[in-house]
């Protein structure tokens, strides 16, 4: 039994196949590769050979003959080997070739791209020393507009200030011609404003303000215009009351030096008269005026003419004696004759009121003979208010 | 009878003389050529100047160290076989050098070709920022 066993074992080992050599492996593992459709392409001559020497190797293995098989099979990877080589050859070669025709593209590319970076780069150059320019331009406008603007604004500070000086000094004129009519003392409080306001508009345009000390000015001039306004008719009736009074004096002071003439001043309601009593013109019952009493009534006349703007009474006195109406119409007649006189010696007739009032009005006592002689008299008085 | 066996034996001791000639000439035709590729291995190791084939240079050298060997035990099957292995191992090396010096020149280029490409961009790039430059000064000194 056991050498039956032994026996079977014996037979079994020996129809067992041999272990593959490594070389045959290692050929089968190269076959296997992808390029080796390529290969074939590239080396068929050297693919066969492998492949033969495979077929060969694989025969030689399965043959056990292992030896024949291991060198065979190391023979074929050699070829094969080489003809993959060939083939990694060419494949290197066209990416060579590939990259080659890139590079020249790319090159090409890089030329004009440089070309048109520096067409660019001079043109940004260019258009920024034109934007400098540009600037420097609008720097040197800006400038003169600003120099412009500052001209402008002091040709108006200057018009401001003449303006205000002008307003200022009208205000002044305004307030100088108020003092004209003494509108300090007329007008107190309008004149008083006018004051203040001008010496406001004056501080004002001191401290260079000139748009208010315009304004203050204007309403000075006002000031001042109301002033002299109000203080003109006081001023008027005041300068007219003492240009009357003072020829009211003259008038007196020239009267009083007639010689042999005293004269006398009158009031009579709001009319004043100034009397010339002429005694002495007549002889008793006489009207013809004494040839002796002329240079009197030249000097009246003189008077008279001198003084054009008073209103003359002529009226003719009598003393007592004799009938009333008799002495009215002696006393009427001898004003009459003192009327001619005075016309032939300049004096205008429209000026002169002629009235006889006989024994009225006495100046003297009728009882006596000095008495009676001074109240026969013509009087010419200057009537004034 | 004599001269033929005479003739023959001349014939014969002509014939192992010849052989004999021949199997010496092919011996020394062999060493030649194994001494012809060991000279060529310097050579091959001067253009693997990238290092690429130096486990294949080591095994051609211990071939054809073995053809020596096989040489000198006169096995000339043998020699003969590695010395045709070597040939082929010898021209495989060549090509894997080729290969090699391709494969340098090839990444020379793709480098080339990588720094060329950056080269353009960055020049693009540059164009394009003048070019917009260009266009936004015009519309301002409009």
């Amino acid at each position: 039994m056991s050498r039956s066993i032994l026996v079977a074992a014996i037979l079994l080992s020996a129809c067992a196949s041999a272990p593959k050599p490594r070389e045959l492996e290692a050929l089968e593992q190269l076959r296997a590769s992808p390029s080796l459709e390529a290969a074939q392409k590239r080396a068929p001559d050297l693919v066969e050979q492998s492949n033969k020497l495979f077929n060969k190797a694989h025969q030689e293995w399965q043959s056990k003959d292992l030896e024949e098989s291991r060198r065979d099979a190391l023979m074929g990877h050699i070829k094969l080997d080489t003809a993959y080589a060939l083939t990694e050859q060419d494949q290197a070669r066209a990416k060579i070739i590939e990259i080659s025709h890139q590079l020249v593209q790319n090159n090409d590319d890089l030329l004009r791209a440089e070309k048109d970076l520096v067409v660019a780069r001079e043109q940004v150059a260019l258009l920024k020393r034109l934007a400098e320019t540009k600037s420097s331009a609008d720097a040197a406008a800006l400038k003169a507009i600003e120099e412009k603007q500052a001209m402008e604004k002091k040709l108006r500070e200057e018009q401001d200030r003449t303006q205000a000086q002008q307003k200022v000094s009208q205000a002044e004129l305004a307030l100088k011609t108020a003092d004209t009519v003494d509108a300090i003392h007329n007008a107190k409080v309008e004149y008083g404003a006018a004051m203040d306001l001008v010496t406001r508009a004056q501080n004002e345009f001191k401290a260079a303000s000139y748009a208010a000390a315009g304004t203050s000015a204007e309403m000075a001039k006002q000031k001042a215009e109301q002033a002299f306004a109000a203080a003109k008719p006081i001023f008027s009736e005041v300068e007219k009351n003492k240009d009357l009074q003072s020829r009211n004096d003259a008038l007196s002071k020239d009267a009083a030096s007639i010689p042999g003439v005293s004269v006398r001043l009158e009031r009579r309601g709001e009319v004043q008269r100034l009397v010339i009593p002429l005694p002495n013109l007549f002889v008793r019952k006489q009207t013809t005026v004494e040839p002796s009493a002329g240079a009197t009534l030249d000097q009246v006349a003189r008077l008279i003419r001198k003084y054009p703007g008073y209103p003359v009474q002529v009226i003719g006195y009598t003393d007592k004696v004799g009938r009333p109406t008799e002495l009215v119409a002696l006393s009427l007649a001898r004003a009459q004759s003192v009327q001619s006189a005075l016309l032939v010696r300049g004096v205008e007739a429209s000026r002169m009121m002629v009235s006889g009032q006989g024994a009225n009005e006495p100046v003297n006592d009728n009882r006596t003979a000095t008495g009676r002689k001074q109240n026969n008299r013509v009087e010419v008085s200057f009537l004034f208010q | 009878m004599r001269s033929l066996v005479r003739t023959v034996l001349v014939a014969f001791t002509i014939l192992i003389g010849t052989a004999r000639a021949h199997a010496s000439q092919e011996a020394a035709d062999l060493k030649r050529q194994i001494e012809t590729q060991q000279a060529g291995i310097v050579d091959l190791q001067r253009l693997d100047a990238h290092r690429a084939v130096e486990d294949e240079i080591t095994r051609l050298r211990s071939w054809l160290d073995e053809a020596f060997s096989q040489h000198a035990q006169a096995k000339w099957d043998h020699v003969r076989e590695l010395i045709d292995r070597c040939l082929a191992q010898a021209e495989l090396i060549r090509q894997k050098i080729n290969v090699a010096q391709l494969s340098a020149q090839l990444s020379l280029k793709t480098a080339e070709l990588k720094q060329t490409r950056e080269r353009l961009q960055s020049t693009r790039a540059s164009l394009e920022q003048a070019t917009i430059q260009k266009k936004a000064m015009e519309i301002t000194s409009k």
